[in-house]
């Protein structure tokens, strides 16, 4: 019997070759094995277990028909191939080459992750929340706020990179493209839970054995190093059972899991082949690719007796094969992308590319714009030349009006109002807007507050919450509510002040350099004497400013519950009612509103019950509320076109206008003379003006094809922090 | 050789019975109070903070992130607890169990007696001292550990607050495995509480793995 077994390399991050010729040799002492790679580098062909070494030449240069005439060469004999490797397994199925031990190529396509969706009616399993990386930015955005940036942006067959924040996805994304290509890349919803295993074995669509692994140890990336060896929970093994006979599958499979504290067990991968630690399950007794080789040839394997029901893994050295000498290290100053062919010494990375060369980019149709809308726009711009913004202040009407409204429905027990964050947007018009729509001005300096206070804002309507305190001169300014950052500074406010005097408090699990840090129970001590000890003519207040669009939706609304488990202890401490909370979100702009019809009636709800001397509750949308009324307008002064077809413009805008682009993307409208279209995800990039790498305001935008150098492009959604953090770098001028 | 490993086998067991009898009359570790705000404040942020988490998070994440298993001497007030870096097992168990009081979650507190070896407990010895913290938890090659459990379909699964996970119910030997374990009070309604199949007495100490 002589089989050939690839995906022999045995790293940090192993494939399965090498485990499943342990377990042929154990099970068929006299079979032939042949280690078939790719390069020498794969280390585990150096192993005494294989006979004989087979190397073909790498995937990026193999003439692929050759090679199919080369394997079915060397398998006309009667020789087995196992593949160890995921994206080869997929390309054999399409070869019907006698001896491959692979499943129908059709079965493959049921697998395709992240859906996998032959897996889907399993019992008790379910595939973790995902969005392709094709879709637009701003929904890849939205997917990982909505899962608190608990993400991992993933391969299409192997590798996945952890992400916190955007430019951890970008970055991600930019290295796996450039490994893997565009091809099946997308962002992944983290399970929290124990990392466990199941291997199967099957041949023409009969189940032959499986295993359940529970991983005891891993490696930095996540990898296998030690397991426990169990059997499958019967009512999964049996729907695998059925899956497996549908999908009329031969060969290995490996299906990854996170098993939730519940039980549920969320499928985050799946390989179609034996996973690397395959032999620690003949270890235990379970011999599964023995059994594969004994159902295709119909010869006995020799028991495995079961040694032990966990495994581990040693590092050991071994002499190198004779005649597969090792090549010196590549050249250190190789970029990464082409060091990593020393870690996919199997070359998966170059293969991938390959077989999907012929993958289209998808290209998205652009969305049309409201015609009012830029009528707007293109009013407000007048005659002024790009770069500038424009405030489009009926949005911001409509925006006052609503959430004032959504926020007056909440509850009738409380008085519930909007705060205008000053320092979003400190426009002068805007400010006077907001007084008329009834909302309360937060600010930070003594400077917002004469502003406000030359805007028409009485000092009642008027809330102080920054990290500067409130110099003495202006104590004894009646102002609606003080909020401190330290206990220094409430204890001068306690002492100076009368009326709502609150504190801003860190909430626990929240990375920020703001508010009383209540994880410190010394700190909190003395918080709680503070207040206790506070003249009667105070009533006491908590702030907690937490910004939504960094931190995710479910995360904020964790700090809030906090913050109310903190007050209704404050008040059952020092006896003294907590009168205000002013909660501050820092939302994307698309999400305040249902923050507010859902989420909000559910903080509401809990405060009130929590809280006996609750009256008000200031809500602090941040940017949310006057984002989407700004437009910043710029113009095309380049078009490059890149030799992989995509094309870069750049305009006369930059980060500079657009500082925010550095944190999220915006939307863009492409207009030229009678025609707008806002821009979908695609292939292309918005450089900016700047002599600066980072000044890129789009990757991953589809620009149209009548686009033009004289072109305008408007940046949507730049009425907040784009507005008052905007600076004039590369103007010629200082601050 | 076999009768050499049956001798030393013997002496093992002769330990731990020996162990188990010192234990005999043992409550679990708790927290003191000096019935005054300090302890009262102490308790509030603890339980506070507990609830403050997302559910069962204080007890796998934030209370081992917060405190490392080390020596310190007894009894322990809440301030005391909630003021240090360091707290022994006992007063991780008894955080832990006060974290799922406050939460909602039943919680069981644990006794167990877990095998090592001498060296270790030696070396565990030698830390104990230095800090004049009591060594009667160390007996021979045996230690004296507390953990928690919860109930699930008539079984406890068994959580250390100490090493942050969850012990195995499938039996393990030799270094780090338990030697006998006691739960103190039986579950309210009175029904069989089950470990690893066996049946638990309250009170009584078990040896789950002994043949």
């Amino acid at each position: 019997m002589r089989v050939l077994l690839s995906g022999c390399h045995s790293g940090p991050s192993p494939s399965s070759g090498l485990g499943v010729a342990r377990s042929l040799r154990e099970a068929f002492p006299y079979a032939w094995l042949v280690a078939k790679d790719h390069s020498v580098e794969c280390s585990g062909m150096h192993h005494e277990v294989f006979d004989e070494t087979s190397i073909s030449r790498p995937w990026a240069e193999l003439d692929l028909a050759a090679h199919r005439s080369d394997l079915a060469a060397q398998l006309a004999g009667g020789s087995l191939f196992l593949s160890g490797l995921d994206l080869e397994a997929a390309w054999l199925a399409e070869q019907n080459l006698d001896g491959a031990l692979v499943a129908p190529a059709n079965s493959f396509q049921r697998l395709t992750k992240p859906a996998v969706c032959a897996m889907a009616g399993l019992p008790g399993v379910a595939v973790p929340p995902w969005a392709s990386m094709d879709a637009d930015q701003r929904e890849v955005l939205a997917f990982a706020r909505h899962h608190d940036w608990r993400v991992w942006v993933k391969g299409p067959a192997y590798e996945a990179k952890r992400a916190t924040n955007w430019q951890e996805l970008r970055g991600a994304h930019e290295k796996l493209a450039d490994t893997w290509g565009n091809a099946g890349l997308h962002v992944q919803a983290e399970v929290k839970g124990t990392e466990v295993s199941i291997a199967v074995s099957a041949f023409r669509g009969e189940m032959l054995d499986a295993v359940f692994m529970e991983k005891r140890q891993v490696t930095e990336t996540g990898k296998t190093w030690a397991g426990a060896i169990a059997n499958v929970p019967p009512g999964l093994l049996a729907s695998l059972r059925a899956v497996l006979g549908d999908l009329c599958w031969t060969g290995g499979m490996e299906l990854e899991f996170v098993r939730d504290t519940a039980g549920l067990l969320w499928l985050i991968d799946l390989n179609p082949r034996f996973p690397a630690w395959i032999h620690g399950a003949t270890l235990a007794g379970r011999n599964l690719p023995a059994r594969l080789v004994t159902a295709a040839t119909g010869i006995a394997a020799a028991a495995s007796p079961v040694r032990a029901a966990q495994f581990t893994r040693v590092v050991v050295e071994l002499p190198v094969r004779s005649g597969s000498s090792l090549l010196p290290l590549r050249s250190p100053d190789l970029d990464l992308a082409d060091a990593a062919v020393g870690k996919h010494p199997s070359g998966m990375p170059a293969m991938h590319r390959r077989l999907n060369a012929s993958a289209k980019v998808i290209v998205v149709a652009t969305k049309d714009v409201d015609a009012a809308w830029v009528s707007a726009v293109q009013k407000g711009q007048a005659k002024r030349p790009t770069p500038c913004r424009v405030l489009l202040h009926s949005v911001a009407a409509d925006r006052f009006a609503h959430f004032t409204e959504l926020a007056r429905h909440l509850t009738p027990d409380l008085d519930v109002a909007i705060g205008y964050s000053v320092k979003t947007n400190p426009d002068f018009k805007l400010l006077q807007q907001a007084n008329e729509a009834r909302l309360l001005a937060e600010v930070i300096s003594p400077e917002e507050l004469k502003l406000v206070q030359s805007a028409g804002f009485s000092s009642a309507d008027v809330i102080y919450n920054g990290p500067l305190p409130l110099p003495s001169a202006l104590l004894a300014v009646p102002l609606r509510a003080i909020f401190s950052d330290s206990l220094p500074a409430l204890a001068r406010n306690l002492e100076h002040r009368t009326g709502i005097v609150g504190i801003r408090v860190r909430p626990p699990g929240v990375q920020s350099r703001f508010g009383l840090d209540v994880e410190d129970a010394a700190a909190f001590a003395e918080l709680v004497s503070a207040m206790r000890s506070a003249s009667t003519e105070i009533s006491l207040g908590l702030s907690m400013h937490v910004q939504s669009s960094v931190v995710g939706i479910g995360r904020w609304s964790q700090a809030v519950r906090a913050l109310i488990e903190f007050a209704s202890t404050i008040e059952q401490l020092t006896g003294r009612p907590v009168v205000c909370l002013d909660v501050g979100g820092g939302w994307e702009a698309d999400d305040f509103a249902d923050i507010l019809r859902h989420d909000m009636r559910a903080h509401v709800t809990q405060a009130k019950n929590k809280i006996r001397g609750l009256a008000n509750l200031i809500l602090e949308p941040g940017k949310a509320l006057i984002e989407p009324a700004g437009v910043t307008l710029t113009q095309v002064v380049e078009l490059r076109q890149n030799r992989d077809g995509s094309r870069d413009a750049v305009i006369d805008g930059s980060i500079a206008e657009l500082p925010m682009s550095l944190a999220r993307p915006h939307r863009v409208v492409a207009v030229q003379r009678g025609r707008t279209a806002m821009l979908p995800s695609g292939g292309d990039r918005i450089l900016g003006r700047l002599c600066l790498e980072f000044d890129i305001l789009r990757s991953q935008i589809g620009l149209p094809e009548w686009l033009q150098e004289g072109d305008q492009l408007w940046f949507c959604d730049s009425g907040a922090y784009d507005v008052s953090m905007g600076h004039p770098f590369g103007r010629g001028t200082t601050w | 050789m076999v009768r050499l490993q049956t001798t030393v086998s013997d002496v093992q067991e002769a330990m731990l019975h020996e162990f188990l009898a010192t234990l005999r009359e043992r409550p679990c570790s708790f927290l003191a109070s000096h019935g005054a705000p300090c302890c009262d404040i102490a308790r509030a942020w603890f339980e506070t903070m507990a609830r403050s988490m997302p559910p069962g998070d204080a007890i796998v994440a934030w209370i081992p992130k917060r405190w490392q298993w080390g020596p310190h001497t007894w009894p322990l007030n809440w301030c005391e607890a909630v003021a240090r870096d360091t707290l022994d097992c006992g007063a991780l168990a008894a955080l832990a169990h006060a974290a799922a009081t406050a939460t909602g979650q039943q919680t069981w507190r644990v006794q167990l007696v877990e095998q090592f070896d001498v060296s270790a407990t030696q070396n565990w010895r030698v830390a104990w001292n230095r800090a004049g913290a009591n060594c009667d938890w160390l007996h021979g090659p045996y230690a004296y550990h507390e953990v928690i459990a919860t109930e699930g379909d008539g079984e406890f699964s068994l959580w250390d607050p100490t090493d942050c996970r969850r012990i195995d119910s499938t039996p393990r030997r030799g270094y780090a495995s338990i030697a006998a374990l006691r739960v103190l009070e039986a579950p309210e309604p009175i029904r069989p509480i089950r470990w690893r199949s066996r049946r638990l007495e309250p009170g009584i100490w078990h040896c789950p793995d002994a043949h």
